[in-house]
Formats: structure tokens, sequence, C-alpha cells
């Protein structure tokens, strides 16, 4: 199976003298499901940064489908975050932007796609998330729940290779929780998209993820 | 270019004021001195090459440094920088490059702005406050202006849009995570900005002397 994200012994944190992570292994295969718990603050948003380039590895070797990303060039890093859809933690939406200008960014200024393939794109998310009154609208008039919702289907649209999702259920209602699981058995189904799920609470539905991982201090650890 | 446009109301109403200030001075002082032959030069030199830019890029650091510092500091802040980059979007190309283009256009469309209606102000004070003939100020005008006086606004105007832009871009992404550092980096943004921008005109008005 081919392994899309591998560190070996990767020193990860905002600062070198302070790292989360002293040596953090782990490694995603593709099709796996991994889930990793872990408490508020030990660095899981971290992980997803490094993981995308955005904090820089202090130590310790780290690929990103095949390719070394200790010291990643501007082509590199492109090239991998192409690949991958994040829901970060909150969703995180641009507020200058409508919902459909958020949806549609990483396709129109990342892929380079016309308007009418996002519409084309977007149309199957649409009734599935109840998107569609929501379009015109500017994040700041909607609730947690669309936000994730809205930031969820971004992650989805271009069809990534691997998905990661930091802390996605929370701010959900139980109708959210519902359409946000539904969809990842979809994906299941599919055999198609790789799930990276980092929460802080552990989750009903364990039959889902191939993998699980408890994180601490020294690192992670597979949980049986 | 939104930021340029709405500023037009401003600039038109300093620019008015301004100008007929300018034809006032020299309309006055010029003939008590004897060489009012050279009001044209003297009045498109200063509207133009010199108060014009320097008005200008005054009007747009009050209204767009401060927003521009605001607006990416405060995106910072709230992860949506990172957000655009994690999604596999070039900053630079989607956030950085169109600001800056934007503010560089508008600094010299409103700086050759200012320059129209400044001259539009001065003829109204020859008219009115000089009762200067409107034809004399022309003809005096029509027989000194040069090719530099249209060229040098805009090369001002594109300097003085430069370095407006990049220092508020700059100041909005050393903002780090804490929401206080944004009205500190906004504060900074506009100090530096004008302290450059007149270094500039000095700079520019020692080397024009010397040339």
């Amino acid at each position: 199976m081919e392994t899309l994200l591998d560190f070996q012994d990767a020193r990860i944190g905002y600062e070198p003298d302070r790292p989360l992570f002293p040596a953090l292994n782990l490694r995603i295969s593709r099709g796996d499901h991994i889930h990793i718990t872990g408490p508020c603050g030990i660095g899981k948003s971290a992980i997803v940064k490094t993981v995308l380039g955005l904090l820089t590895l202090w130590e310790g070797e780290y690929t990103a489908f095949g390719r070394d990303m200790t010291a990643p060039s501007a082509p590199l890093l492109s090239y991998v975050r192409k690949k991958i859809g994040v829901l970060p933690d909150r969703g995180v939406l641009l507020s200058h932007l409508t919902v459909f200008q958020n949806i549609a960014l990483p396709l129109r200024f990342g892929h380079f796609e016309s308007l009418e393939r996002v519409t084309a794109l977007l149309a199957p998310f649409l009734e599935e998330f109840r998107l569609g009154d929501l379009l015109d609208l500017y994040p700041s008039s909607l609730n947690l729940d669309q936000i994730k919702k809205v930031g969820f289907v971004r992650s989805l649209i271009n069809n990534p290779d691997l998905l990661i999702l930091d802390d996605p259920f929370e701010g959900l209602d139980d109708e959210g929780v519902e359409t946000f699981w539904n969809r990842l058995a979809r994906i299941d189904s599919e055999k198609e998209i790789t799930v990276l799920v980092l929460a802080r609470k552990s989750m009903d539905r364990q039959s889902f993820f191939s993998h699980r991982y408890r994180l601490a201090a020294d690192g992670v650890h597979e949980v049986p | 270019m939104a930021a340029g446009i709405s500023a037009l109301p401003i600039v038109t109403v300093v620019a008015l004021l301004v100008g007929a200030g300018i034809v006032a001075e020299t309309g006055i002082e010029l003939p008590r001195l004897g060489i009012q032959n050279l009001m044209g030069p003297i009045v498109l030199h200063v509207i133009f090459g010199i108060v014009g830019p320097f008005a200008t890029a005054l009007i747009v650091i009050a209204r767009s440094t401060s927003g521009l510092a605001v607006e990416i500091g405060n995106m910072r802040v709230n992860g949506e920088l990172d957000t655009i980059e994690m999604l596999g979007v070039n900053l630079s190309n989607f956030l950085v490059t169109p600001r800056l283009v934007g503010i560089v256009v508008s600094n010299i469309a409103l700086t050759f702005y200012f320059g129209l209606i400044a001259m539009g102000g001065g003829f109204a004070m020859a008219l009115m406050g000089l009762s200067m003939p409107i034809a004399t100020l022309v003809r005096m005008i029509e027989t000194s202006i040069k090719l530099t006086d249209l060229v040098l606004p805009v090369l001002e105007g594109l300097a003085y849009g430069t370095i407006i832009a990049s220092v508020s871009v700059y100041h909005g992404l050393r903002v780090k995570n804490s929401p206080v550092e944004v009205p500190r980096e906004t504060t900074l943004s506009l100090v530096s900005s004008l302290s450059l921008c007149v270094v500039m005109l000095s700079l520019y008005l020692i080397f024009s002397a010397l040339a």
C-alpha cells in the first residue's frame, strides 16, 4: 500500500527549543482511515500545520506523497497541499468572501478551474449539506454548524487524495454530525480518499477507522 | 480599486482647495516680485510635481494604510492566512499582489486626478478671487506645459503608491497570533508610510533641484 504521509522521529512544534512532540512517528497509507485523539493544546493542529508545510520540521524526517518535506520548495508545497483537503479547527472561512467564493477558493485559485466547473462540482453537495440558501451569505451570517459544513464541502470539492479533519464535530448539531457521518460513510464505500481525523474526544462510530491513536507528549500510541 | 474610487470625494475637495490656494499665493506674490510671467510653470510644477503627488499620498495613507494593515492582521489572527495556504492557494497571488497593484494603480490615477482638479480650483480662484482673465492663466499654462509635467505625477504616484502598499502589507503580515498586535502594527504602518513618503519627497526635491 502506498505511503501518503510518513513521520520518522519528527520534532514538531512552533519553536525549536520547545517542541510539542520531540520524536513523532506516524505512517499513513493510502486507504487508511486514521483517528487521533488528544486533549486540547497537545498539538493536534500543529501536526496538521506540519503536514501541510506551515510549520518547520525541526528534526527528523517527513515525507508526503513520496516527497521529502524536510525543507520543501514552494512548488513542492503547492503540489502536496493540492492533494490534501483540510477542514481546520473551527472551520475558518475567509470573512471577506461569500460562502460560494469560500468553497470555490481552492478550485479557482489553487487548481485554476472555471466558474462553470466549480458550479458543476458544487451541485451534488448543495442538497446534502443544505447550502443552497447560504451561497451568497458572508461567514459572519453563519453559525458554527454551517461554517463547519461549508469548510467540509470546501475540503472535499477538489476530490483530495487525503482528507484531514481537525476536530470536525465540535460545534455541529445532531443533524450536522449525521450529515458528516453520511458523507464519511460514502467515502468509506468508494475507497478513494484517505481520511485523517484529529479530535479531542473519542467517537461512537469506531468501525469507520482502520487505525486509532492516542496523542501524548511523547508521540502517538496506537489504541487496540 | 474600490478604495481609490471611494477616495474621490475627499481628493476632489482637497485638490480644489489646494489648487485655489496655490494660484492665490502665486497670483499675489509673483507680481510683487516682478516675475508674474513665471506663474504658469510654477503653478504646474507645484501642483503636478510636488504638492499633488504628496497630498494624494497623504490621503491614501490616511484612508488605505490602516485599512489594509488591519485587514491582513485580522486575517492572520483569525487563521485565515494559514487556511489560504493550507488550501494550496498562493498567498501572494491571491491576497498580496492584487492589493499592491490596486493601491499603486489607484494612487497613480488619484495623483493625476488631483492635479486636474487642483488646476480647476486654481482657475476658479484666478477668475473669482484675483479677477484674472481665465484666458491669461490658460495661456500661461499652455505655453509652459511640458511632457515631464505629465510624466512626473505618474512616476511619483507609482513611487508613493509602492511605498504605501508595501509598508501596509508588510506590517499586516507581521501580526502573529494576538489581536493586540493588530493596532500596534497598524500604527507602525501609518508612521512608516508617512516617514518614507516624506523621505521620498525630500530626496525628490533635492535631486530635482540639483538636476
